[in-house]
C-alpha cells in the first residue's frame, strides 16, 4: 500500500510506462508530456510537413499506449520502443501513398500539402540555409533522410537507432555519412560555419 | 559515454584527429575538404533551432476521454476510497464526515481548557471559604473561652451564694411545705436518674449506655420531678 504519491516528474520512462498498464492516468499524462511534442515534430518531418496528419498519428500512438500497454516490453527502452511504433506508422503511411498514387488520376496526391508545405516553411525557416537544407533532405531517399532525422534532429544515438530501425550501428553510420554527404553536396554555396 | 563519430566531426579539426579517429572516418571521408563539408553541414544542423511543436489541446482531451473509457476504475488508491467517505463531493461542505469531525476535535480542543479553568477557580473560593471557616473557628473558640470564663465566674459566683438561695421558694410556698410536712429534700430516684450532656439526649452512665424514654415508660421519675416541683 502506498501512502506517498509516486513523484511522477522523477520517474523513468519505463516504470511510467508500467503505472499506466495499471490504469495510472497521471503516469500517462507524464508520459505524454514527455514525448507527444518530439513525436509530433517528428510525424510533421516524416510526413510531408503536414501537421493535420501528424496531430492524427500523436493521437494514434498514444491510443496504442492507452489500450494496449503490454505491447510494450519493460527491458527495452521506451524512447527506441515508441520511435520504432512511430516508423513503422510512417512506413505504413508511406504504402498507403504509394498505393494512391498509382490509383491517382495523374494528380499529384501532395499537391495540396505542397501548398501548405510553403506555408509552414516560411513560417518556421529563419535562414536560407534552413529552407535549403530541408528541402534536399525531403530529397533525400526515405531510408537515408530517416536515419539522419533520428540522429540530428530528434537526437538518438547510434546504438538507439539501431534499435528502433533493427538494423545493426554500422549500417546507422553508413546511412548516416552518405545522408550527410549528399547534403554537403547540395548545400556547398552555403557556409553557416563562416556566417555564424 | 563513448563519443560517436558525428561528434568528433562537429568538435574537432580535421589536423586535431587523433590517428586512430582517422582510421574510423577514412571510410566515409578520405580528404580533408570531405571533411570540412561534413562538418559544415553537422554544425549547420547543430545549430539549427529544432524546438518541436506542441499538440493540440484536442488531441489530449480526445486522449483523456478514451484513458477513462479504457481504464474506468483507474486511480483507486486506499486513501482515495477514504477519501470520498470522509469528503464526499455529493454531500454539501456542513455534512462532510471530514468537516464534522473536524469541529467536534476543534470543540473539545477549545471547551477541555476552560472547563479546567473553572475547576481552578471553583477551587479557589474553597480555599478562601476554608480559610473563612478556620477564621470563624478561631472567633468560636475564642468565644468558647471568653464563655468559659464568663461560666467560671459564674461558678465562682454560685459558689459564693448561700446553698438555701438554690431551692429558696416564696414566702407562700414555704409556709404551704411546711403546713404540709413536705421535705425539701430532693428524692434519691431523681437525684439518681441519669443525665446527659449529649446533644441528641443520649443518656451515659457509668455500667450502660441509657438512651432517653418518653415520659410514659418512665411514670415513677415523672411522679418524682412532679413531687419536687410540687
Amino acid at each position: 500500500m502506498r501512502l506517498i504519491k509516486p513523484q511522477y516528474k522523477s520517474m523513468s520512462d519505463e516504470e511510467l510506462m508500467i503505472a499506466v498498464g495499471k490504469g495510472d492516468k497521471r503516469a500517462f499524462d507524464e508520459i505524454y508530456a514527455r514525448y507527444s511534442g518530439p513525436l509530433l515534430g517528428y510525424f510533421i518531418r516524416m510526413l510531408w510537413k503536414d501537421r493535420e496528419k501528424g496531430e492524427d498519428f500523436v493521437h494514434d500512438i498514444f491510443a496504442k499506449i492507452i489500450r494496449k500497454p503490454e505491447l510494450f516490453d519493460p527491458t527495452r527502452k521506451f524512447k527506441t520502443w515508441i520511435y520504432s511504433v512511430a516508423n513503422n506508422m510512417c512506413k505504413n503511411e508511406y504504402k498507403k501513398q504509394e498505393v494512391r498514387k498509382n490509383t491517382s488520376n495523374g494528380l499529384d496526391s501532395h499537391y495540396a500539402l505542397s501548398d501548405t508545405n510553403a506555408n509552414v516553411l516560411g513560417e518556421v525557416q529563419d535562414s536560407q540555409f534552413r529552407s535549403e537544407f530541408e528541402q534536399s533532405l525531403q530529397d533525400l531517399d526515405e531510408k537515408h533522410s530517416g536515419v539522419f532525422k533520428l540522429r540530428h534532429i530528434d537526437g538518438l544515438s547510434i546504438k538507439e537507432i539501431a534499435d528502433v530501425l533493427k538494423i545493426s550501428d554500422g549500417t546507422v553510420k553508413s546511412r548516416l555519412f552518405y545522408a550527410t554527404k549528399y547534403l554537403a553536396a547540395s548545400l556547398k554555396d552555403f557556409n553557416p560555419v563562416m556566417n555564424r | 559515454m563513448e563519443r560517436d563519430v558525428f561528434e568528433i566531426v562537429v568538435e574537432k579539426e580535421f589536423i586535431a584527429l587523433s590517428p586512430e579517429e582517422r582510421i574510423e572516418l577514412k571510410n566515409y571521408c578520405s580528404t580533408e575538404e570531405e571533411y570540412n563539408q561534413l562538418k559544415q553541414v553537422l554544425v549547420g544542423v547543430n545549430t539549427m533551432d529544432w524546438t518541436n511543436p506542441e499538440p493540440k489541446v484536442e488531441t489530449k482531451e480526445k486522449l483523456d476521454v478514451l484513458f477513462a473509457q479504457t481504464h474506468p476504475k483507474a486511480g483507486g488508491m486506499w486513501y482515495n476510497s477514504a477519501l470520498a467517505v470522509i469528503a464526499p463531493k455529493d454531500k454539501p461542505i456542513y455534512r462532510q464526515p471530514l468537516l464534522q469531525i473536524a469541529a467536534l476535535a476543534l470543540l473539545v480542543f477549545l471547551t477541555v481548557p476552560f472547563l479546567q479553568q473553572n475547576d481552578t477557580d471553583d477551587s479557589s473560593p474553597l480555599v478562601a471559604e476554608n480559610s473563612i471557616d478556620a477564621g470563624n473557628e478561631d472567633v468560636v473558640k475564642n468565644t468558647d473561652v471568653s464563655g468559659g470564663i464568663e461560666e467560671k465566674k459564674e461558678d465562682d459566683l454560685a459558689d459564693t451564694k448561700d446553698p438555701q438561695d438554690e431551692v429558696s421558694l416564696p414566702a407562700v410556698m414555704t409556709g404551704f411545705v411546711a403546713s404540709r410536712g413536705i421535705s425539701n429534700e430532693v428524692p434519691v430516684s431523681a437525684a439518681e436518674s441519669p443525665t446527659s450532656n449529649h446533644p441528641d439526649g443520649v443518656f451515659i452512665s457509668e455500667e450502660s449506655i441509657a438512651y432517653s424514654l418518653p415520659a410514659s415508660d418512665q411514670p415513677d421519675d415523672v411522679m418524682d420531678l412532679l413531687t419536687t416541683s410540687f
